[in-house]
């Protein structure tokens, strides 16, 4: 640096030296002019060091310190006025090339655009802490067993409630919250609401705090209360305009009464995004005894924080300590070889994990594209240097150091990739919606992306930086370019390096060029792929809508009736509609990963002990389902209105699952049985009276799930 | 007569308005004008040098004086202009406030 920052600079003893020798003059000059005004040399002396004012010494040693401080300010001063004067200049050399600064700056747009752009994101969906009171010390409990679709399982009641006296370390509190599907009604007019449904402790133990009006505490737990309401953030600016007076107000959930208590802080939420949160007694079935008694009945998610002190590992030993002798005393609960395990995840990364490997796989894709436009702008600046070795020569012949020379190419480069990196921005600012988007799918933080001063920073580094590489890069005349020059010669400066980093540069270029082009290719024709993957169903004449029945009472005996005639009704009404051919209704969508798995058991066909127990995802559908989804009906025939009610129970099995149970055999005919846990479906055998086609329910690449 | 604060940079100004002079110069034109009324310390006159000079409103070089002696030779600056012009208004009038505050006639 000293080289590139060169000053004149002066040692602290020469300055020292300076600031005497002045000191030292004075008094001679004192004592020269009192003795020619007749005085004895030694009474001259005296009087010239009574005139100091301060004992010599003193006096030497004050000189020193302000003579310091002069020379630093004036170093200072001077290296300002430089750089000033060198950034008038490099202004005026920009504005004379207008073509190349252009091309460069805009280049260099691109480049720091792309990167600011992409780490805006990183930031605000990795990096910036939670808006949660420590964040950081908030934790996601994780149960999963083997098997597809069991990655995350959820925790029972009776399961959190051992973790809670078993594991000191999350003193902090361990809450439930589930989503649950709510449908609020309004004048003429019903919406689907996501509610998440919370223990007392949830907020506390979130360190989320009200904007408004409270947050629901532990007495609003239990059965005997009344159902209570606090409005998320966006749900509230979303559909009561962000009115202040809204707390207390009533509104009207799944037919019941419930009163907003209070709208929450914006805070992200996992794994999905929350409407409203709710205590649990708006559902029956969250306050009901399968679900507070059965520890196998696992549906609610579980958050906890650390107690004071306690850190991550301590508690991951005391929640596996705790896990391992549930499953001894459970073996019910856990079946051993479903492979049952629990995983402590700190709340900020459970959040991410999803959007992490598409960031940075984003982030090193921008910083590829700010390689190629470095290298571009590097080529272009040694081509220009090529046109301007002469100026910079004659420069240096002048008097301008070589040092001196790397400055003023420094505050050329550094002035045009600050242009670039304002036009960056703007680049950034124009780009953000699109990645925002991108990352709403992969995270619930996609709300906290902005550009802040962090990000700022990080545009303003990128410039530097590249700032630095160009003036790094360039070939400045040497003492051998310097002697040619006076002896009359021209332009010669290390041809073959230079050429050779030229060469370099150009190399590097289309290696990362290629590069990007290969995975931007890949990646679309995967998406193509994707997309032309048979579905096992016609998607192109399909239209889907889902439905929430509420209204009828599950507990009311004739409440199967009561259902049954809703949806006849809502059949009717559709197939009534202009343009609508067939009506079919079931459990689960196609193409939706179903949430029941049920074990079989086939007439005449034991099990052998060891064997899995064979299982099927269940979809419920009536005789139109087919047809109207367009699912192929391989052998026998589809559900036929007839087999209702108290007709024998009937089974249509997927091909997939039809070859699994019976290799060889046609299945059409025999008779299976279904069980649960929960115990619907269980009960008597069910005859097979046709196969259908597989549909890709578990995601288009995977293989098809054996369906019922 | 010990100096008025505030004084001393304004003086040694004014004296180098005319021409470039080294420390000793200095002092003894004040004090010649003065009439020897106004003595500067010899150690106090180099700080100030030195510190109008760390303002940039002087430059300083080493010279040999007519008697062969080497000395820094100080040259005021335009900027050194500008505030010597500011600051000996303000002086003046300051100066003038207090004379007629001192010289009001009192009360036997």
């Amino acid at each position: 640096m000293r080289r590139l920052f060169r000053l004149p600079l002066r040692t602290r003893a020469a300055v020292h030296r300076d600031a005497d020798d002045e000191l030292q003059a004075l008094i001679a000059s004192r004592i020269e002019h009192l003795v020619a005004r007749g005085m004895s040399p030694e009474d001259a002396r005296a009087e010239a060091l009574r005139r100091l004012g301060v004992p010599l010494d003193e006096a030497s040693q004050q000189l020193h310190h302000s003579a310091r401080h002069r020379e630093r300010r004036l170093q200072i001063g001077a290296f300002f006025d430089d750089v000033a004067q060198e950034s008038r200049y490099a202004a005026r050399t920009l504005v004379r090339n207008p073509g190349f600064a252009g091309v460069v700056a805009m280049t260099l747009a691109l480049g720091i655009g792309a990167n600011t752009a992409v780490f805006s994101v990183i930031r605000g969906v990795l990096l910036r802490p939670l808006p949660n009171r420590d964040g950081d010390r908030l934790i996601y409990l994780r149960q999963s067993a083997n098997g597809r679709g069991a990655s995350n399982i959820n925790f029972s009641v009776p399961e959190l409630r051992d973790l809670r006296s078993g594991v000191p370390a999350l003193g902090g509190g361990i809450a439930e919250y589930s989503p649950y599907g709510v449908v609020l009604q309004s004048d003429g007019d019903a919406t689907r609401l996501t509610a998440g449904l919370v223990t007392g402790n949830y907020f506390q133990v979130m360190g989320l705090a009200p904007v408004l009006g409270r947050l629901t505490r532990p007495s609003d737990d239990g059965p005997g209360v009344p159902p209570v309401v606090v409005l998320t953030y966006d749900f509230w600016r979303r559909r009561f305009g962000g009115d202040s007076g809204i707390v207390g107000t009533q509104v009207i959930l799944d037919g019941r009464a419930a009163t907003i208590i209070g709208v929450l802080q914006p805070a992200p939420f996992f794994p999905l995004q929350m409407d409203v949160l709710m205590n649990m007694v708006i559902s029956p079935h969250h306050i009901g005894a399968a679900m507070q008694n059965l520890r196998a009945h696992r549906m609610t998610e579980a958050v906890a924080r650390l107690a004071p002190g306690a850190t991550l590992a301590q508690a991951e030993t005391q929640v596996l300590t705790v896990y391992a002798r549930l499953q001894r005393e459970f073996p019910d609960a856990y079946d051993p070889k479903a492979g049952f395990r629990v995983a402590v995840i700190p709340f900020k990364q459970a959040m991410s994990a999803r959007a992490q490997l598409t960031l940075w796989l984003l982030m090193s894709t921008a910083a590829f594209v700010l390689i190629i436009a470095a290298a571009s702008v590097a080529n272009l600046t040694l081509m220009r240097n090529v046109r301007r070795e002469h100026e910079l020569v004659v420069r240096a012949s002048l008097g301008a150091g070589v040092g001196r020379l790397r400055r003023l190419l420094l505050v050329e480069n550094l002035t045009i990739s600050l242009v670039g990196a304002l036009l960056g921005l703007g680049v950034a600012i124009g780009g953000l919606p699109l990645l925002v988007s991108l990352t709403r799918r992969y995270s619930p933080r996609a709300d906290e992306i902005h550009l802040d001063g962090m990000v700022l920073g990080f545009a303003l580094a990128l410039a530097v930086g590249v700032a630095l590489l160009l003036s790094m890069v360039a070939f400045l005349p040497n003492e051998h370019t310097l002697a040619s020059v006076s002896g009359g010669g021209r332009r010669s400066s290390g041809g073959v390096r230079k050429q050779r980093l030229q060469r370099g540069l150009v190399v590097v270029q289309v290696a990362v060029s290629v590069m990007l082009l290969a995975g931007a290719g890949l990646l679309t024709r995967t998406t193509m792929r994707l997309s032309d993957v048979p579905t096992g169903l016609e998607t192109e004449r399909v239209i889907t809508m889902s439905a929430n029945l509420f209204g009828v009472n599950r507990t009311q005996p004739d409440a199967a009736a009561l259902t049954r005639q809703h949806y006849d009704r809502i059949r009717d009404d559709i197939a009534a509609l202009p343009g609508v051919r067939r009506v079919g209704i079931g459990s689960i969508m196609p193409l939706r990963s179903p949430s029941f798995f049920l074990d079989i058991t086939i007439e005449g066909h034991p099990l052998v002990p060891g064997d899995p127990m064979p299982d099927g995802a269940i979809y419920q559908a009536d005789p139109d389902f087919f047809a109207a989804a367009g699912i192929p009906l391989l052998d026998g025939r589809p559900f036929a209105a007839t087999d209702r009610d108290t007709a024998p129970k009937v089974v249509v099995l997927n091909q997939l699952l039809a070859r699994r149970l019976f290799p060889g055999e046609d299945p059409v005919g025999k008779r299976i049985q279904l069980s649960t846990m929960g115990g619907m479906f269980s009960g008597g055998w069910r005859t097979i009276v046709g196969v259908a086609g597989n549909t890709e329910d578990g995601g288009p690449e995977g293989e098809p799930l054996p369906t019922i | 007569m010990a100096m008025l604060k505030g004084t001393l940079d304004p003086l040694v100004l004014k004296t180098l308005s005319w021409t470039p002079l080294h420390a000793f110069e200095i002092t003894t034109w004040i004090e010649d004008r003065s009439d020897g009324r106004v003595q500067v310390d010899d150690a106090a006159l180099l700080q100030a040098l030195h510190r109008l000079e760390e303002r940039r409103l002087i430059t300083a070089q080493w010279g040999v004086t007519e008697n062969g002696r080497r000395a820094r030779y100080y040259k005021i600056t335009q900027a050194g202009r500008d505030h010597l012009r500011a600051e000996s208004a303000r002086l003046v009038d300051h100066l003038g406030a207090v004379m007629m505050i001192l010289s009001a006639r009192t009360a036997k």
